[in-house]
């Protein structure tokens, strides 16, 4: 979806500012939001895309206005009232007064496997990232979108974002793709550089 | 209700405290999550999995021209060779050269190797990096004091699969015959992203 957290390409955030002797955690709570996350994933139950799907359908103001971990938590708490594992009243009141179904029966915590497909392309064919306005979860940013790039590796498999961002386990082909600073940017881009992105088969179209 | 209370921030971050304690206790008393799990990732960030596993991969392909080539062939192979636990499924080394000068970024989130690197830095989760990385990365590596001359070459990575990726940084003149152990001191997180160079011997920490 075409949300807040798709920022690349962005003006006005202003200086990278590198703090060098910062703390693991900044605050209890964040350690606890951190330390639920990786015992939920450690079940294999759920995809990361489910984490990032909750996290970036969030009305944009409240996701620019969150903390890194804040964001977790606020994802996490939607990602278990969705699967019916928590309730919303339990959440208020910290008292579990329901049982919870089993997990999702899905498991990802297998590496992906080769798509049985063969790959529609190949190195150095050139590729279009589809022009298009998803509004499921997604890993093509708008900045690649109808943009002319190269690829340059196949990887594999790749579970589809779309679907795992819904629990839902597809492998696509994978591939590396190389676009020119100057295609993506106009051209003032330095005409040396260039973005590598890697994009998932059904994200791709032939391109002259 | 107090009509004071939704004007008081210092609030928030106790609703905060709150609801994250809830959670975790109601996905652990309800069997869903066990509790034996619940700190043991955490606490390896705190005391085993950081920037020094990074920088002990970055060494050894420094001095061991075969290490670092299956390092550059694949990544995720080599590198369990030295490094304990599950790095990332895929792992991609770049490599800096004196033609070319990579630089990490996630636009969407915050993807990088943690298994490497530990957990992200708050400026590589930050707006103004994911913002800028992609559209002016000479700008934002001088803003940090890494000028590349106009002849390099740059490369952005953006991290939006579940490939990981790991610069490999220029090893600093003036460090011939060094060991592994002290070369791995010069290399810290941030030229393994490549916003930064590793240090020279003249920055050394002296141990």
């Amino acid at each position: 979806m075409n949300g807040a957290h798709d920022m690349g390409g962005m003006h006005g955030f202003g200086p990278v500012v590198v703090d060098e002797d910062e703390p693991l955690f900044h605050a209890d709570w964040e350690r606890t939001t951190a330390s639920t996350l990786f015992g939920l994933f450690a079940t294999g139950r759920f995809a990361v895309d489910q984490l990032r799907r909750n996290i970036e359908r969030q009305d944009p103001a409240d996701y620019l206005a969150q903390s890194y971990y804040e964001r977790w938590l606020v994802s996490l708490a939607a990602m278990v009232t969705e699967a019916g594992l928590v309730t919303e009243e339990e959440l208020s009141s910290g008292r579990p007064d329901t049982e919870a179904p089993p997990l999702p029966d899905s498991s990802w915590s297998t590496t992906p496997a080769p798509p049985t497909d063969v790959p529609l392309f190949s190195l150095g064919d050139r590729v279009r990232a589809r022009m298009r306005q998803p509004t499921a979860h997604t890993r093509e940013p708008r900045y690649v979108r109808g943009r002319v790039g190269v690829v340059e590796h196949h990887y594999g498999g790749e579970p589809l974002p779309e679907l795992a961002g819904e629990g839902i386990r597809r492998e696509e082909h994978l591939y590396r793709v190389r676009f020119e600073a100057g295609e993506l940017w106009g051209a003032e881009a330095h005409s040396h550089d260039s973005v590598y992105i890697d994009l998932v088969e059904s994200y791709l179209e032939p391109a002259p | 209700m107090d009509e004071s209370h939704e004007h008081d921030h210092s609030d928030v971050p106790d609703e905060l405290a709150l609801r994250a304690q809830a959670l975790q206790s109601l996905l652990v008393e309800k069997g869903i999550v066990a509790e034996a799990s619940i700190d043991a990732v955490v606490e390896a960030y705190e005391h085993r999995i950081g920037p020094h596993l990074g920088a002990a991969v970055v060494a050894r392909a420094w001095v061991e021209p075969d290490f670092k080539a299956a390092l550059l062939e694949d990544g995720a192979a080599a590198v369990a060779a030295i490094v304990q636990g599950r790095v990332a499924h895929r792992l991609v080394v770049l490599e800096n050269t004196d033609e070319l000068h990579n630089l990490v970024v996630c636009t969407l989130c915050s993807c990088y190797p943690i298994g490497l690197l530990g957990l992200p830095p708050v400026w590589y989760k930050s707006a103004p990096y994911r913002s800028r990385a992609v559209l002016e990365p000479r700008e934002v590596l001088a803003e940090v004091g890494t000028e590349v001359d106009d002849d390099v070459e740059v490369r952005v990575w953006d991290s939006n699969s579940e490939v990981r990726y790991l610069v490999l940084p220029q090893r600093p003149s003036g460090t011939e015959g060094w060991t592994e152990e002290r070369l791995a001191e010069l290399v810290g997180r941030n030229a393994m992203i490549g916003v930064e160079r590793a240090r020279g011997p003249e920055e050394a920490t002296m141990s």
